[in-house]
């Protein structure tokens, strides 16, 4: 069983709508879990149109409660807070939620033993059905933090249900950036493909993503989205790519097809053929090649 | 007093940095002005705008480091930590960097006094200028997992260095609506949110209007980028919502290269500099709609 | 010897979990008498750091080797810290994964010995080996 994760580095190079394109032609092919990291902006349902499970809640950590009847007024909390989350207002000790961290560190010194954590529902999380195959999703809530922890749900679900299925592949959908929903998104992770455009920003958030990717052992392979729109860049990115060991799987014209299927809400390979439908499909092969044999000798990253 | 407009969306690569640069030559022509690049994870704001960074500082967290001689293996300080980012085993403490918060309970509630802390830089902020218009960016290190206090560390500088005295604060914000995006906006006196005219735009968009307007009380107004018509949804979404769309852009392949090479938009397309003076004064018009966000004062 | 085997039930015949941080059980098991309990996992639920957890957890039961699929870094850290060696399964079923330990092929994930300026400041730090989730890559040090 395999796991694969698409990321870009940069918002908006096309991470979901390959995705869901990958996702179409591995469920034609053997048994897939889809997932998506992307918490807080999660667009991958949008084109799986998913028949939702139960929802899930999610604690994502805790938060800190302040009883205004033991509180004394001491302003330990307050000292000790590194968050700046304690509120006061006319004498009256508050804990903001935006800010609090859930460390429990004003609990633990409060003499007055005013303060209490308390589990915070910080979103969902669904095991759906989908057309592709069994698919794992979560939202935020508004305003919450913690999304690298839910990621980190997503993938044990994914986990378990691929186990459950004897499925074949998990294939997760990224997040842009690098921080703690990426970085919970690659660990473990058999094969990182980046998907790439090339404008300098998206170059230059490539090497960001493939710099977290070595960071952390997991392998990856790149393809150029939209690589016909500034031909020199692709070729920039190509010849970097080549420089420091990273295979380019694939370059995908650009192609209004990409947003005639999402507004369509389908995946590209499931529209009539265009250059663009052709380019994943050719994608997809070079894909399953790229990935190692899964390390059954536990081999040091 | 400064008018603070963050440029954020929910979607990535609906256009933030080609607006937020964009709109800070504008506002620079006009009165002095501040960019800010918080998108600390992926800074692009210096590619078009160019500044010649000359100051630096590095920010770092607080980590605990056990002292061998001291512990007694109690296990309080992995008890305490709401992370596991310290591991008590029988005959020693491990720490985990990369979970911890630093948040100092271990340290505080060590009964052997055991623990001290270390500063562990995380990534930096630097500043400079690119003619009139003054410019900071933040970048968080690869591996590290918290951009949110390299963006406070930005907004702790912008006090420090006077910025609130100037007119105008453009700040480019991360993509998405988690904790990062929550830092950003923070002092916003007015949220600007991009988004593209397809179903992930607007349901990204839905997600960032929650954020920005319901939980944090910031005046919202959208700007519609890449429309090529097609696609009337958002439209719709902001007449429901009664959001004032702030500014179109349309779907133009010569934008798109402009931006694919790191060409600002009005050097390569000034015939949209109108637009844009007219977004800043929409923008400031919001902004002035309610009373100005108290100034950032994180100590 | 005493075994800890990540697990997605309370019985021998239970799969191992390809999990190890976020597996719903641990079986504790005895490899010559085949005795055994199944101990429910405290780091299932946990938002963060489950191989952290769940690992000093089972250094708390005095087991002398872990058998797991996937194990992060953070939890082979804690366990090599330790001085317990931890063993790789195929898929199958736990009380497969424990006659294949006995039978010795297993491949093991970390090594038993440690150095001794392993987890000193300044000292010798782990590289993960193994293929979790952890967030943390294995970095951990200490004292």
């Amino acid at each position: 069983m395999e796991q694969i994760v698409i990321l870009s580095g940069k918002g908006g190079t096309g991470k979901t709508t390959v995705a869901a394109a990958l996702a179409h032609l591995f469920s034609q092919e053997g048994r897939v879990v889809l997932a998506d990291a992307d918490v807080d902006a999660p667009n991958l349902e949008i084109i799986l149109r998913p028949e939702p499970g139960e929802p899930q809640a999610f604690i994502g950590g805790e938060l800190a409660r302040i009883d205004a009847e033991r509180c004394t007024g001491c302003n330990r909390c307050a000292e000790v807070c590194r968050f700046d989350a304690v509120n006061v207002a006319d004498g009256r000790y508050s804990v903001e939620p935006l800010s609090c961290e859930g460390c429990g560190a004003c609990a633990t010194q409060c003499p007055a033993g005013a303060i209490e954590m308390v589990d915070r529902r910080s979103g969902y999380w669904y095991r759906s059905e989908t057309r592709f195959g069994p698919f794992i999703h979560a939202r935020l809530e508004p305003g919450e933090a913690n999304s690298g922890k839910l990621v980190s749900q997503v993938r044990a679900a994914s986990l378990e249900t691929a186990a459950e299925t004897r499925a074949d592949w998990i294939l997760v959908d990224g997040s842009p950036g690098i921080g703690c929903p990426v970085i919970a998104a690659i660990t473990g992770m058999d094969l990182a493909l980046l998907v790439a455009e090339p404008t300098l920003s998206g170059w230059h958030d490539l090497e960001r993503a493939i710099a977290v990717a070595r960071h952390f052992g997991t392998p990856c392979a790149v393809c150029i989205n939209k690589a016909d729109i500034n031909a020199g860049m692709t070729a920039r990115i190509e010849a970097q790519c080549r420089v420091s060991g990273i295979p380019v799987l694939a370059r995908l014209p650009y192609d209004e097809t990409a947003v005639s299927a999402m507004r369509a809400l389908r995946a590209v390979t499931e529209m009539p053929a265009t250059p663009l439908t052709a380019a994943i499909e050719a994608l997809y092969p070079s894909l399953k090649s790229s990935i190692e044999q899964p390390k059954r000798k536990g081999t040091a990253a | 007093m400064v008018t603070q407009i963050v440029v954020a969306s929910g979607k990535g690569g609906t256009g933030k940095t080609l607006v937020a640069t964009a709109l800070a030559r504008v506002a620079s022509a006009r009165a002095a002005t501040v960019l800010i690049d918080a998108d600390v994870e992926a800074p692009n704001a210096a590619i078009f705008i160019r500044p010649t960074f000359g100051h630096a500082r590095n920010v770092e967290t607080l980590h605990p480091v056990v002292d061998a001689e001291r512990c007694t293996h109690c296990g309080r300080c992995a008890e305490v930590c709401a992370f596991n980012a310290i591991a008590s085993l029988p005959d020693r403490t491990l720490v985990f960097p990369e979970m911890c918060h630093g948040c100092g309970s271990c340290t505080l509630n060590c009964p052997a006094g055991a623990i001290h802390e270390e500063p562990h830089p995380i990534g930096r902020i630097e500043w400079g200028r690119a003619g009139a218009l003054e410019c900071a960016q933040g970048e968080l290190q690869v591996g590290e997992a918290m951009a949110t206090p390299i963006i406070g560390a930005l907004h702790r500088h912008a006090v420090e260095a006077g910025w609130h005295a100037r007119p105008f604060m453009i700040i480019d914000s991360p993509p998405g609506t988690a904790c990062p995006v929550i830092e950003t906006l923070r002092p916003a006196d007015v949220a600007l949110l991009i988004t593209e005219p397809t179903p992930f735009g607007l349901h990204d968009l839905r997600l960032a209007v929650n954020l920005a307007r319901d939980v944090l009380k910031k005046p919202v107004g959208v700007i519609l980028n890449k429309d090529d018509g097609l696609d009337p949804a958002v439209d719709r979404y902001c007449q429901e919502e009664a959001l004032p769309i702030l500014m179109r852009l349309p779907y133009r392949r010569e934008i798109a290269e402009a931006y694919s090479s790191g060409r600002p938009l009005l050097e390569a397309l000034p015939e949209y500099r109108g637009a844009f003076e007219d977004l800043l004064e929409r923008a400031a018009a919001m902004a002035d709609g309610q009373e100005r966000g108290a100034a950032w004062n994180r100590s | 010897m005493r075994v800890a085997i990540s697990s997605t039930g309370t019985e021998l015949s239970a799969e191992v979990s390809p999990m190890f941080g976020r597996c719903p059980y641990f079986i504790l098991a005895d490899t010559e008498t085949l005795e055994a309990r199944a101990i429910p996992n405290p780091a299932i639920s946990a938002s963060g750091g489950a191989g952290v957890q769940s690992s000093q957890m089972i250094v708390r039961q005095g087991v002398e080797a872990v058998i797991g699929v996937n194990v992060g870094p953070n939890a082979l850290q804690v366990f090599m810290a330790a001085g317990i060696p931890v063993y790789q399964a195929e898929e199958g079923t736990v009380q497969q994964a424990i006659e294949a330990l006995q039978a010795g092929q297993l491949a093991a994930l970390g090594a038993p010995t440690v150095d001794k300026d392993f987890g000193k400041p300044g000292g010798a730090s782990a590289r993960g080996l193994g293929r979790g989730m952890g967030m943390g890559g294995g970095r951990g040090s200490g004292a």
